[in-house]
């Protein structure tokens, strides 16, 4: 059994080491990188307060689309909120206001999933890359 | 350890389909290999593992969809679609599937799982669709 696991493990190790390569965040405009730092429950869950960051090249820009989604009980709660800002070309803070979808239920203090999509655009082109994490609602 | 010996026999299990006979899924010569379907932040989202190859120089769209019928009877559903860019070798993907704000969350247990992926280089054009129930777990 455990020469079985050991094989099975090895061949995991070629195929991650091999085939995990992670896709490249260099967009055509540069590098960029966005994370969540914090994310806190306002106004008795019809809002959730964002707090990221980001880094992207001097002289470009950036446009963040934030959309937080969390349960509920046996209901689902959601909110989008996008922001353009500028790049300076090392992290930067940014803070969104995101508003439940009235469509949904109100969001509780507990795990979400966020997931954030960012275009970066120069003088010549636009580059989107989205990115999903999972945050704490506090 | 369930969950590491489940991941070692899956992708030992696909890296012996990479090398060897390719499943017969693809029109022109892709294949698509759903693996895993890990719920995460309380069933708001599920995140589904799958394996793909197809021609490098491709340019793909993987349509990642998942729906539930829970135990109470509710509804879970929701959809991702990434871009990839194909390197002619197998590559191990995951998309994040939010539920969707009209449904319930995820539970553990049956889903029906459907994807597709299409992409295209200058010449040519590839499809392959995939349904099949994968278990949703913790």
């Amino acid at each position: 059994m455990r020469r079985i696991l050991a094989f099975s493990g090895f061949l995991a190790a070629l195929v991650t080491g091999s085939l995990l390569v992670a896709p490249a965040a260099n967009a055509a405009t540069g590098p960029s990188s966005t994370r969540i730092d914090s994310v806190d429950r306002r106004q008795q869950g019809d809002r959730v307060l964002v707090n990221l960051s980001y880094n992207c090249p001097a002289g470009a820009r950036i446009q963040l689309v934030v959309t937080v989604t969390g349960a509920n009980g046996d209901r689902i709660a959601q909110g989008t909120r996008q922001k353009r800002v500028d790049c300076t070309g090392d992290w930067a803070a940014t803070e969104m206001r995101i508003d439940r979808d009235l469509a949904g239920a109100i969001f509780i203090v507990g795990l979400a999933t966020a997931r954030t999509v960012r275009t970066v655009c120069d003088d010549t082109s636009c580059e989107t890359i989205p990115f999903d994490e999972t945050i704490r609602i506090s | 350890m369930r969950r590491r010996i489940a991941l070692a026999s899956a992708l030992s299990a696909f890296a012996f389909a990479s090398l060897g006979a390719a499943p017969a899924q693809a029109a022109a010569d892709a294949t698509v290999s759903p693996m895993f379907a890990f719920r995460v932040a309380r069933g708001a989202a599920v995140d589904v593992s799958y394996g793909i190859t197809c021609p490098a120089g491709y340019n793909a769209t993987v349509t990642v969809s998942l729906d539930q019928v829970r135990k109470d009877g509710l509804r879970a559903s929701g959809t991702v679609t990434e871009q990839l860019t194909c390197a002619g070798t197998g590559v191990l993907e995951m998309g994040r599937v939010t539920a969707h704000i009209s449904g319930a969350p995820f539970q553990v247990g049956k889903a029906s799982l459907a994807i597709l992926a299409t992409g295209c280089n200058d010449q040519d054009c590839f499809v392959v669709p995939v349904n099949q129930e994968i278990q949703v777990q913790n």
